[in-house]
Order: structure tokens, then sequence, then C-alpha cells
């Protein structure tokens, strides 16, 4: 009788075992993804390693921890790679700043008065196609409050 | 959106050209595998609020070493081993008690009796109550019980997965079923 009733305690922990993980996987049937941030700074990383496989694998990283102690207030949380292609020689060396003001970011290209362009995107790949803009006095200015997490820049 | 034609094929066309520096390709792979991904560090207990993170950091790992991976052999299961090695190195940071407090707080919500009215609530029930037991299993036992009863997986593959032996696969398991009924019995 005691072999029995052991056994069936078994049986019957066995059955709820189970019914939990049937309940577990119906559970889990529904799609889950990534937010689009993440997804971002994924490819984003990806995208970089990819052109330039000797570069650091965290690039975005420092940017992050930048943001966090409050280096670049406006970004934080968010992540945007700068890509620079200077074209023409430049008496001055090119820098590039960025400031928040008054809710707008503000980027500054200063190398002198020559004339800048700039481009901006969803996907790194996006860059190279997106329309240009000029860069009137060398700053690109837009809403720090509104659109996208992530956006990718390409300066000319 | 501007940009080359996405990709397709199977993982191992994909892989290929990930390596070769297609960006697309390593984003179709990431679109196939994400929900593998976020599921699995689910149920090895990394809460949601780190998910995203440590999801991140699979796929920055799974790129950075796609030229180590034997052409050949299953891409979701590397990708199984990558997450699961992850989720290991989520708890040594963050520490076990921690991890587990901040993970299983909602499902315990879930697993009141009083939230299972019918048979909805019920599953949600036993769902809730299940989770919670899996926290009391060391790491090992619920990767095997993940791989083996929620995700499917065939005990060789676990094995190659874990880089374990079949054997000690079979161990895990059983060790991993009887604390878990035992568990589940005492609710």
């Amino acid at each position: 009788m005691l072999w029995n009733r052991r056994n069936a305690r078994k049986a019957e922990s066995e059955a709820t075992l189970r019914a939990a993980v049937e309940a577990l996987k119906a559970g889990e049937e529904g799609y889950e993804a990534l937010e689009d941030s993440s997804r971002a700074r994924i490819l984003a990383e990806a995208f970089e390693s990819a052109h330039d496989p000797g570069m650091p694998a965290s690039l975005f990283l420092p940017t992050r921890r930048l943001a966090w102690a409050g280096v670049i207030p406006v970004l934080l949380g968010v992540a945007f790679t700068l890509l620079l292609k200077h074209v023409g020689a430049s008496p001055e060396p090119v820098r590039i700043s960025v400031a928040k003001v008054e809710g707008n970011v503000v980027f500054t290209v200063s190398d002198g008065g020559q004339e800048h362009y700039v481009r901006r995107a969803e996907t790194p790949w996006g860059v190279d196609g997106a329309e240009e803009r000029r860069m009137p006095g060398g700053t690109y200015m837009e809403s720090a409050t509104s659109g996208p997490d992530i956006v990718f820049y390409r300066f000319d | 959106m501007s940009g080359p034609p996405r990709p397709e094929g199977p993982d191992d066309v994909l892989v290929a050209a990930a390596r070769g520096g297609d960006v697309r390709a390593f984003e179709a792979l990431l679109d196939r595998h994400q929900a593998q991904v976020l599921r699995v560090l689910r149920l090895m207990g990394v809460p949601a609020g780190d998910r995203e993170d440590v999801a991140q950091e699979v796929f920055l790992r799974v790129f950075r070493h796609l030229d180590g991976f034997q052409s050949g052999r299953p891409f979701g299961g590397w990708i199984y081993r990558v997450t699961v090695n992850a989720s290991y190195d989520y708890r040594l940071r963050t520490g076990r008690r921690d991890r587990q407090e901040a993970a299983w707080a909602g499902d315990a919500a879930l697993g009141r009796p009083e939230a299972a009215p019918d048979g909805e609530g019920e599953a949600r029930h036993l769902r809730g109550r299940l989770l919670a037991a899996m926290g009391r299993l060391t790491d090992r036992e619920r990767a095997v019980f993940v791989l083996r009863e929620v995700e499917g997986l065939e005990t060789l593959e676990i094995a190659r997965i874990l880089g374990i032996t079949r054997v000690t696969v079979r161990r895990h398991l059983e060790r991993a079923r009887d604390r878990l009924r035992g568990l589940l019995s005492r609710g």
C-alpha cells in the first residue's frame, strides 16, 4: 500500500510538472522582438566592426558612459555615430562639437570656414543615400526631444 | 529608407555573407533569432529590465565571433550556447540573490492561487509557480531543463551547446525534474 501511495504521489507530481511545462510553453508563444533602440545599437556596432575591424568593439559603450555621466545630457539613453568624411584638404584640423541649446541638438563643424553638408538616417546604410543638407556657418540643428532614438549622421 | 535588399536564405548562407562584412545579412540573422534569444534569457532568469542589454551582448558576441562559427553546425545551436553563457555571465555580475528577487517578483504575483479562477487563470498560476521553482535550480540544471523541456532540443544537441556529455545532460535533467516536481507539489 505504501508503495502504491508513493507511486500515486509521484504520478500526480509528474502530471503537475507536465501541465506546468505545457502552460509555460503556451505562454512563450507570443512573438518577442528587441526594441528598436537595441536593434539599432547592435547594427551600428556591427556596421562599425565591418568597416573598421581594427576599431575597438566598445564603440557604443563609451558613448553611453559619457552620456550617463552627464557629459552629453541631451543624448542620455541615445547612441549616435558620427561619420565624418571630409573632402579636400583643410588648412585647420576639423573639429565637431555637439551641444544642447534650448531643446535642440546643435552640431558645429569648425575648420576655418569650409562649406559643410550633413546627411542623416536611422540606419548606418541609409546615410549615404539620405538627403544632403547644407550647414550654414558649419552648423546643423535639430530637436532633441522628438524623432527617433538613434540617428546616424555623416558630415562632409 | 535606401539600401541594398536584405539577403535571404538559410542561416549558413547569411552567416557566410555576414562574415564577409554584409551587415544586412547579420540583420536578417538577428531578426530570425531575436525571439529565441529573448525567450531563453527570460527562462534563464534575466529580468525584463536587463534583458535587452543582455540580448545586445549576445548578438554582439555572435557578430564578433562569426569567424569562429563552424560551418555545418546549426547556427541556432550556437546562438543557444552564446545566450546561455551570457545568462551565466549576467548572474555572475549581478549576484544570484539580487537577480532572483528581481526576476521572479512579477511571476510570483502571477502564481497566487486567488488569481486562478478559471482555465486561463489556472495556466498562469502553474506557469508562475514553475518559473519561481526554476529560480531554485542551479544554472546548469536550469539550462538543461529549458533547452530540453521548453525548447525541445535533443540530448546530443544540448550536450554540444553546453559542452558537456550526454550522460551529464541526462543527470542534470533528472535532477532538475525531481526538484521541480518536489517544489510544485508543495504548493
